[in-house]
């Protein structure tokens, strides 16, 4: 509709084209508009949890982004999205948890419209995986970001194989073995 | 004992490998390698046994509920139904959507149909591109098409679509099967052709035609699925990519690749795919295999050449093809659309040309072959010719025909459009100017346009070409538009119906307006329909995009205005889009370059032939007059601005005077004598301000009462109250403060419970909880103040950090750290969270912020220096 490509198009380019202080204000705009899109369908859906991360990603891809940006930005938008969309989750489980664990009538004060987010897990299993899955990226970066996009942004092995331009059989390897040592990570206490 | 299996990098792939070949093999096989891998590496086979235990033990572990990899056997809801249908049983999902196997039994008589529910994901739009595609889809009626039955959209607003259950198998695996010879494979293949073409006449286009979406029944007969669907799934009428992103890449077009414009010979460039794949059994790509990743895929499909099909079914042991088939083949799966057949339907007639042994289409460039050709036959030599000839036509006869449907279409269209334009014409326009000052119509007004929208949607289905019904059903859809949601007129806060009513305005008024020599009317019509999309989106708080769509409504108008300088409808467009800018820019923080737009404005309403005789002309100067004065606060000229404010409320009251029927100008008088209040406020005059206020907050109150449905008039009482809370604040009565606050608290409340949520409605109302928050402060209660703030700053988190707001957000993150330090219960780490994003703020506020700051909150000047002193760094850009 318009000549102009979106601002968030622009700053895809340029991180693409090697600009790396465009990667932080990206990801803070793919962050700010996952919040927004997320509280705007939890305000909508209250009391119905049926909030689906995939969906909120992909909507934030049609509504930041030139559809005519093809197919390269649609991976770079989706890691992004991914990483953010972890965050939210986990920050918003870790306040929750927090709130918890200092309250003994077991009751959460809601400061903020996104601590209704459905978790996908219970929080403090969901703060276990998260730990453990920063632990895994320093051992190896796409074993992580496979689980990141498949777990905390809901892609399906498709869009995945999508997005990290590898084959769908590749991911279906990396989710399966990233999935053994996440459990045994989480269940097996350290130290 | 319980180490983590690797500590190192290369030790995890390690792992990982043994981890998956374990996995790969049968637990018998398994047992044993394992045994060996223990005699060679002992650690390893220790953590890769502790991790196939995790493996097995991990049960759902992270399994997705919506995932592609789900089982699928999760038990329907009892009586389970999608529109008439009854749910049997799940077929299938993907990431596009569920397909179900459904039942409507109607006189005894079952009817079976797939239903194919689009979602979770659904892009904008796609319901009403339902809406205009079930006709069309309703009548591709032939025996190789799977028939659409019905679409609507279920009971949680997805998007469904019921086609003709077919039962049989997908087209590859079914020839295999069968056992077919090349001959049969091609008669098939002819007459998928010929469902293509037959869709093609009807105007629709597949998109995404696979051997998946080509199913063969137990007689033998190919029936395609799902024509039309790619196109629901498109983002926006011109949004080739979002398609490309529900295909497999493996199947994807040259130019689908590339983004470039779907037609029908990208279906036909599918089909060459198919045939290849039915000839060889692989992709006509060297080195492209399922397994590939979609980025090769598609680069391949838009550089690779394709492999000649007789090598590929020779290097698969399959039957020899001969030269004529490659050349076929070949020519389906060109690069550039224009250099394949013309149509599918061309494509199965040189393929039965094949089938007859006569001369190819495909092989026609070479004359020593068509004549060997000749000489071989012996029989209707001329008659081959003859055809061939009608072939190459036959791309003309396409084209000379589908004119032909246009023209009908039209006719039809016109006849029914003759019917109901004086009842759309009548009840959009005529009737809804007569009722829109009126107070208490709002609703009434949506129920009357809502049933003409009904009419409108059958005719915009209808009709592709007709410039003069174009101009009308864009300007009706930007009517529906403001009921809806026009954040500047009376209106329901249905803001995303709205968005939706205006882009439709927009596509419609874009080839009118940008068409080489587009009259006058056509061009203003389009910086319109912009503007309509730039108000929604900045009510969205969407102020850069907003801004992109002024910028262009803009300079439309201005080259309007400059070239009819006599015209007050041009002038007042320029007024209009100047205004709008001004709007953008203040949300961005940009208040020196918005005032500067605002005083374009005035400027182009004066220019304009006398234009301030009429009252609509001096409303408009009113107003942009006021948004002057905001801007001269923000900067921190607070005399200037107050001088504004009054003239801009003399103007008001006067006009509303004389008009007291229009609840539009009694609503901004008040608006603009909120801000006068609120300007004398911040220049230390309570005395002044205090009837004033009083004033704004009766007449908001009386406009509110005449009409409950306005969503409006309950958002300017809430901003009232709050500004006077802060006077009261001011002048140093916090009791009177907070109950004053306590109203504007709950107007926002019961606001914020039925409204969407857009931006300034939520700044707004955090600046009300900060007042609050301030008066708690003021009347000793130190943690009901940080919890003020708290509630504060969560609102303002939320908007758009260097925006319009960054200098509340500065203000709130400073008391919070101030009140945190007396507040027990505030942990220390907490307070220099705050102080430090107080701090960051601080720093990054403009010159123009800080006069905010400082205008804004005079008596908060101490804070800012006590801040600077505090921080020993001043705001960078601050000049002081």
């Amino acid at each position: 509709m318009t000549d102009q490509p979106s601002r968030v198009t622009v700053l895809l380019r340029e991180w693409q084209g090697g600009d790396a202080s465009a990667a932080a204000d990206l990801a803070a705009a793919v962050y700010d508009e996952l919040r927004r899109l997320a509280a705007s369908r939890l305000r909508l859906e209250r009391g119905n949890h049926t909030l689906q991360p995939t969906a909120l990603v992909n909507e934030a891809w049609l509504k930041l982004v030139d559809q005519r940006a093809g197919w390269q930005s649609r991976g770079h938008f989706f890691a992004l999205a991914a990483q953010a969309m972890r965050r939210i989750l986990v920050d918003h489980a870790r306040r929750r948890h927090t709130a918890k664990r200092g309250n003994d009538q077991g009751t959460v004060p809601v400061e903020d419209v996104l601590d209704l987010l459905p978790s996908p897990l219970p929080d403090e299993r969901l703060i276990a995986v998260d730990e453990a899955l920063t632990r895994l990226a320093v051992l190896d970066p796409r074993q992580a970001q496979v689980v990141e996009l498949r777990f905390f942004a809901g892609l399906s092995v498709a869009d995945v194989s999508h997005v990290l331009d590898v084959s769908p059989t590749t991911v279906k390897r990396e989710w399966a073995s990233a999935r053994a040592w996440l459990f045994d990570a989480i269940e097996a206490p350290r130290e | 004992m319980n180490e983590p299996p690797a500590t190192t990098a290369a030790a995890h792939q390690a792992i990982k490998a043994s981890l998956l070949t374990a996995l790969d093999l049968e637990a018998g096989a398994r047992a044993a390698w394992l045994r060996d891998l223990e005699r060679s590496d002992g650690t390893l086979a220790r953590d890769v046994r502790r991790l196939l235990d995790a493996h097995q033990r991990a049960g759902t572990f992270l399994d997705l509920p919506d995932g592609d990899e789900a089982s699928g056997d999760a038990p329907l809801p009892a009586n389970f139904a999608i529109g008439p249908f009854v749910v049997e049983r799940e077929l299938g999902r993907g990431g596009m959507g569920m397909v179900y196997l459904g039942a409507r039994r109607d006189q005894g008589y079952v009817q079976r149909v797939a239903i194919k529910v689009l979602g979770p994901y659904v892009p904008p739009g796609a319901v009403a591109r339902l809406r205009d595609e079930r006709r069309i889809l309703a009548a591709l009626s032939h025996p190789c098409i799977a028939h659409f039955v019905d679409g609507g959209t279920t009971s949680e607003g997805l998007p469904y679509l019921a086609m003709e259950y077919v039962d049989g198998r997908p087209v590859t695996t079914s020839c295999d099967e069968a056992g077919l010879d090349v001959a049969a494979r091609l008669r098939l293949f002819v007459k998928i052709c010929g469902a293509v073409h037959f869709a093609h006449q009807h105007l629709v286009v597949h998109r995404d035609i696979k051997p998946s979406n080509i199913l063969v029944t137990a007689d033998g007969t190919p029936k395609l699925l799902d024509f039309g669907i790619a196109k629901l799934l498109e983002a926006g009428p011109d949004a080739h990519v979002a398609t490309v992103q529900v295909l497999t890449p493996h199947y994807a077009s040259p130019e689908q690749a590339g983004g470039g414009a779907v037609t029908t010979a990208t279906d036909v460039y599918s089909l060459g795919m198919l045939l290849y794949e039915l000839l060889t059994g692989s992709g006509p790509y060297r080195g492209v295999s399922r397994d590939s990743s979609p980025l090769s895929v598609l680069d391949a499909v838009r550089t690779a050449e394709p492999e000649r099909p007789s090598q590929a079914a020779a290097r698969a042991g399959r039957s020899t093809l001969d030269a004529d088939l490659d050349a076929i083949t070949l020519m389906a799966l060109r690069k550039a659309p224009a250099d394949r057949y013309g149509s599918a339907e061309q494509f199965a007639a040189d393929l039965e040309r094949y089938l007859s042994g006569r001369p190819v289409l495909a092989r026609q460039g070479s004359t020593v072959y068509a004549a060997r050709k000749f000489v071989g036959r012996h029989r209707a030599g001329v008659a081959a010719a003859a055809v061939a000839l009608a072939s190459l036509t036959a791309a003309t006869g396409v084209s000379l025909w589908q004119s032909r449907v246009a023209d009908r279409q039209r006719v039809r269209a016109e006849a029914r459009f003759a019917d109901v334009r004086k009842l759309a014409n009548s009840f959009v326009f005529e009737f809804d100017e007569t009722v829109r000052d009126i107070p208490g119509t709002t609703a009434a007004r949506k129920l009357v346009i809502a049933r003409s929208l009904g009419y409108l949607e059958e005719l915009a289905s209808d009709v592709h070409d007709d410039v003069p019904m174009q101009r009308e059903l864009a300007a009706a859809y930007q009517r529906i538009g403001d009921v809806q949601g026009n954040p500047f007129l009376p209106n329901l806060g249905q803001r995303r119906e709205a968005l939706e009513s205006y882009r439709r305005a927009l596509a419609l008024r874009e080839p009118l307006g940008t068409a080489p020599g587009a009259n006058d009317a056509d061009r203003a019509g389009l910086a319109s329909a912009l503007s309509a999309v730039g108000d929604l989106l900045w009510a969205e708080g969407d102020f850069a995009g907003a801004l992109v769509h002024y910028e262009r409504a803009s300079r439309l108008d201005q080259a309007l205005a400059a070239a009819a300088p006599e015209s007050r409808t041009a002038a007042y467009g320029a007024a209009r889009s100047a205004y709008q800018m001004g709007q953008a820019l203040t949300k961005l923080g940009r208040f020196t370059d918005a005032r500067q737009q605002y005083a374009r404005s005035r400027a182009a309403l004066e220019r304009g032939a006398l234009a301030q005789d009429t009252a609509e002309h001096r409303r408009f100067q009113a107003v942009a007059a006021m948004k002057e004065a905001d801007c001269l606060l923000r900067e921190g000229v607070v005399d200037a601005a107050v001088a504004r404010y009054r003239q801009s409320a003399a103007t008001l009251g006067g006009l509303s005077q004389a008009d007291p029927a229009s609840s539009a100008l009694r609503r901004t008088y008040a608006f603009v004598l909120d801000r006068v209040a609120a300007a004398e406020g911040v220049a230390g005059r309570y005395e002044l301000a205090a009837p004033v206020i009083a004033e704004a907050l009766a007449a908001q109150e009386a406009l509110g009462h005449a009409d409950q449905g306005n969503s409006q008039v309950q958002g300017d009482i809430a901003m009232s109250l709050s500004t006077r809370g802060g006077l009261e604040l001011l002048h140093g009565r916090p009791a009177e403060a907070e109950r004053v606050l306590g109203r504007a608290l709950a107007a926002y409340d019961a606001l914020r419970r039925t409204q969407t949520d857009y931006v300034d409605l939520r700044s707004d109302h955090a600046v009300a909880v900060r007042r609050l928050g301030d008066a708690c402060l003021a009347l000793g209660d130190v943690a009901g103040a940080l919890r003020h703030y708290g509630e504060a700053r969560v609102m303002l988190d939320a908007t758009p950090r260097d925006g319009e707001y960054a200098p509340e957000r500065a203000l709130v993150y400073l008391r919070m750290s101030d009140t945190g330090r007396r507040v027990p219960t505030a942990s220390a780490e907490d307070v220099q969270r705050w102080r430090a994003e107080a701090l960051d703020e601080w720093s990054r506020l403009s010159a123009a912020g800080v006069r905010a700051w400082m205008a804004e909150f005079g008596g908060a000047t101490r804070l800012a220096d006590a801040m600077a002193g505090a921080s020993g760094t001043g705001p960078g850009r601050a000049t002081r």
